[in-house]
């Protein structure tokens, strides 16, 4: 008996273990915020607005920049105080945040010899995350 | 799959990307800055510059723009894809002047300092920055770029000795 309990437990922990965060999932494009931009730049990033990012557990997908299709890093991803969220995404303007500690940080390919390399620094802030893109563009993700 | 044969890299090439990948893992994390160049933050020019500052020595390169590197007379333009040490020149579509630089790692990724990522490498099929591939420079050291580079009457100096 005391077994089939042991086994049972390992068995939830593993599950437990192997769900994914809510933010590892499938996002679409809500809204694009450059006023920076230039009238090309900004058609280039509202004709793609359709597209989906996809933040998986062993790749990310990001049709505006780059993906990693063969192994993603999300360990600088971890929650930080709002303020310091907000250099993350350095000359983007992001709106105020709900949430006082947001994830924020890189978004990083794991799949080249060497350190993980940058993709994407973004900040997830419960339903909604933003991406930075380049020429201070941030992507607004629900 | 047949292997695709690596191109053996002289000193001076192997010297840029060694020096190209210890800023960028020095710089880990650290957001693109404006005017930025040092590994506490890097513009795309200043990236570029602190690259070939450390492999050459310093003052090797002023503190200049991505156009300016262009047009300065110390990166000779070369046909496309370039090489790996070489710059990598973007501009926004149906514009030359140049707006973004990078340094070309090898066939298929360069590296440099982007506004949404900081210093990391790129893949040259990036949706959003192979359209906007501009042109290609080599190095020349400053004796050679005399020699290569068209003389203009009243023009040598500004061209080449650029104050920074």
């Amino acid at each position: 008996m005391r077994w089939l309990i042991a086994a049972g437990l390992l068995l939830a922990a593993c599950a437990h273990a192997e769900t994914p965060p809510g933010w590892q999932r499938t996002w679409r494009v809500a809204g694009i915020d450059c006023p920076r931009c230039s009238p090309a730049d900004r058609a280039w990033l509202a004709a793609r607005q359709a597209e989906r990012v996809v933040f998986g557990r062993d790749a990310f997908t990001n049709p505006f920049y780059e993906d990693c299709p063969q192994g993603v890093d999300y360990a600088d991803l971890r929650p930080r105080p709002a303020t310091e969220a907000r250099g993350f995404l350095g000359a983007g303007r992001l709106p105020a945040l709900g949430d006082a500690m947001p994830l924020a940080g890189a978004v990083r390919c794991a799949d080249r010899a060497g350190p993980p390399n940058t993709v994407a620094r973004v900040v997830i802030d419960g339903p909604r995350a933003y991406l930075l893109h380049e020429s201070g563009a941030v992507l607004r993700l629900e | 799959m047949p292997d695709t044969p690596t191109p053996t890299l002289s000193d001076a090439q192997s010297l840029i990307l060694r020096e190209a990948e210890a800023a960028r893992v020095a710089a880990a994390g650290k957001p693109y800055t404006w005017g930025g160049s040092t590994t506490e933050g890097f513009d795309c020019s200043g990236f570029v510059i602190h690259v070939f500052n450390k492999a050459y020595g310093t003052n090797t390169l002023a503190r200049v723009t991505a156009d300016d590197l262009r047009t300065g007379g110390r990166f000779p333009a070369v046909d496309p894809p370039g090489a790996p040490g070489d710059l990598v020149f973007f501009a926004p579509a149906g514009t030359s002047r140049a707006t973004h630089v990078g340094i070309v790692v090898s066939a298929t990724e360069w590296i440099g300092s982007q506004s949404s990522t900081g210093v990391a490498t790129v893949k040259f099929t990036n949706s959003y920055w192979q359209p906007r591939i501009l042109s290609y420079g080599r190095y020349q050291p400053l004796q050679t770029a005399r020699a290569i580079i068209p003389m203009r009457a009243g023009s040598f100096a500004s061209v080449i000795n650029r104050p920074a």
